[in-house]
C-alpha cells in the first residue's frame, strides 16, 4: 500500500495506520452499539446482526492486512539480517491467523456471507471440523510462530544493548497469568485422571495458553525495552504487539470467567468485543515498522533517493 | 563460479545498496573538520535526526560513545539503525544524519 510519510512522523499516524485504527474503532463501536441494543431490548437479533455481518468481515480483513503488511516489512530486510527472520516468523504467524479466521469466523459460520452455507456438501459436522482446523491454525500455530518471531526481536534488542527489565507491575501481571495457566493445567490433569479421553483438536488447544504466557512475558519485556530507548518510531511497532497480546489475555480471561461463572454471562459477553481491537493492534504493528523504514528510506518531504 | 553478467548485476546491486554508506563516509570527513570548531554542535544536530527513530534515551546513549571530533559517528549509529530498520534504510538514514550534523560555517 503506498503511503507517503506523515508530516508529524512519528507522532501522527500515517494514512495506513489511521485507516486500520479507524476501521477497528468503527467495528468496536458498532459491536458495543449492538450489545447496548441487545441489553436494552432483550432481542438477540442485534447480536446476530453484528456477529454474522461486520464481525467476520472485520476479523478476516484485519488478519489479511496484518499478513500483507508483515510480509511487506520482511521484504525491506536482506536475508542476512536478523529482523528478516523475525519478520518471516511474524509474517507466517499472521498468515496462520488469516487462515484461522477464514475457517473459524467465516467459512464455518452461519453467516449469510459464508459461500459454503448453500453448497450441497455443507453440514454442521463439516463446519465444526473446519472451525477446529481454524482454531488450531489461529491458535497453536499462530502463537508459536509469533513467540519465535518476538524472541528473535528480543535478541536484537539485547544485541543493541537496549534490552529492558520487567517492572513490578509486569511481575504481578505474569503472576496472575501463571496462576491461571497452572489452575487450567491442574484441571486438565484431573480430568485425564478421571478417565477423560480428549480429541486431537482439544489436545492441540492445550499449549495455547502456555504459549500466550510466553508471549505476555516477551511483549512485556519488549515494552520495557522500548521504554528504555524512549519514544521513537522503532518502538511503536513492538508496543502495538504488546497491546495486542494484553487484549488477547483480557479476552481469554473473560472467557474463563464466563465458563466458571465468576461473571454474569450477560456482562462477560463484553469480552467478545476484545478480539477485534486485538486484531487491530496486530494489524497496525507491522504498519508502524513499515512506516519507520519508508520514512528512513526517503528524504525529508518524501523525495526518494532512488 | 558466477557468470560474468550475473556477477556484474550483483556488483551493481551491491554498489547501489552501499552508495548511501559511501556518501556517509565522505560526509564524516566533513563532520570531523567542522567538529573542531564546536565539538558538541554536530552531536546536537545528529541527535535531532536520530531521536525520531530511536527515541531520546537511546540516541543520548549512542552519541555518548561518539568522539568529540565525530570520527566514529557513522560506525556508532549505522549498526544500531541497521539492526532495527535494515541495512538499506539505515544506510540512507545514516547518510542523512551525517549530512545534517555537518556544521556549515
Amino acid at each position: 500500500m503506498p503511503s507517503s510519510p506523515a508530516a508529524g512522523f512519528p507522532n501522527a499516524p500515517s494514512n495506513r495506520e489511521r485507516g486500520i485504527l479507524i476501521v477497528t474503532g468503527a467495528g468496536v463501536s458498532l459491536g458495543l452499539a449492538s450489545f447496548a441494543a441487545w441489553r436494552t431490548t432483550g432481542d438477540a437479533l442485534w447480536l446476530n446482526l453484528y456477529f454474522q455481518w461486520p464481525a467476520p468481515v472485520l476479523m478476516v480483513g484485519l488478519a489479511a492486512v496484518e499478513a500483507w503488511l508483515s510480509l511487506s516489512v520482511r521484504r525491506a530486510f536482506l536475508p542476512v539480517e536478523p529482523l528478516y527472520w523475525a519478520w518471516t516468523l511474524i509474517g507466517a504467524s499472521a498468515a496462520c491467523d488469516l487462515l484461522g479466521n477464514v475457517c473459524s469466523q467465516w467459512l464455518s459460520s452461519g453467516s449469510p456471507l459464508n459461500p459454503l452455507l448453500h453448497s450441497a456438501w455443507w453440514s454442521q459436522d463439516q463446519a465444526q471440523e473446519l472451525r477446529q482446523f481454524g482454531l488450531v491454525m489461529g491458535g497453536l500455530l499462530r502463537y508459536f510462530l509469533l513467540a519465535a518471531g518476538l524472541l528473535a526481536v528480543l535478541r536484537i534488542y539485547r544485541k543493541a544493548g537496549f534490552l529492558g527489565r520487567l517492572a513490578a507491575t509486569d511481575w504481578v501481571l505474569l503472576g496472575i497469568v501463571v496462576t491461571y495457566v497452572a489452575k487450567e493445567t491442574g484441571e486438565v490433569v484431573l480430568a485425564l485422571y478421571h478417565g477423560k479421553s480428549p480429541g486431537i483438536s482439544e489436545i492441540l488447544g492445550w499449549p495455547v495458553d502456555p504459549l500466550l504466557l510466553v508471549l505476555l512475558f516477551e511483549t512485556r519485556l519488549l515494552a520495557r525495552s522500548v521504554q528504555r530507548m524512549g519514544k521513537g518510531a522503532i518502538g511503536q511497532c513492538w508496543k502495538a504487539f504488546s497491546i495486542g497480546v494484553l487484549l488477547v489475555w483480557l479476552g481469554d480471561l473473560g472467557l474463563w470467567a464466563t465458563v466458571w461463572r465468576h461473571l454474569p454471562w450477560e456482562w462477560a459477553a463484553l469480552g467478545w468485543y476484545v478480539w477485534l481491537p486485538a486484531g487491530g493492534a496486530f494489524a497496525v504493528a507491522p504498519a508502524y515498522q513499515l512506516e519507520a523504514i519508508e520514512h528512513a528510506m526517503n528524504e525529508p518531504g518524501g523525495r526518494s533517493e532512488g | 563460479m558466477k557468470e560474468p553478467a550475473r556477477a556484474h548485476f550483483d556488483e551493481t546491486v551491491l554498489a547501489t545498496d552501499q552508495l548511501p554508506e559511501i556518501l556517509a563516509v565522505i560526509r564524516c570527513h566533513e563532520v570531523r573538520r567542522s567538529a573542531t570548531d564546536d565539538p558538541e554542535r554536530f552531536k546536537r544536530r545528529a541527535a535531532a535526526e536520530m531521536v525520531t527513530y530511536l527515541g531520546p534515551k537511546a540516541t543520548a546513549r549512542i552519541l555518548q560513545r561518539v568522539s568529540a571530533d565525530g570520527r566514529n559517528l557513522l560506525t556508532e549509529i549505522q549498526p544500531v539503525l541497521g539492526l532495527f530498520l535494515g541495512r538499506r534504510a539505515a544506510g540512507r538514514l545514516a547518510s542523512r544524519i551525517v549530512e545534517a550534523s555537518v556544521v556549515r560555517i
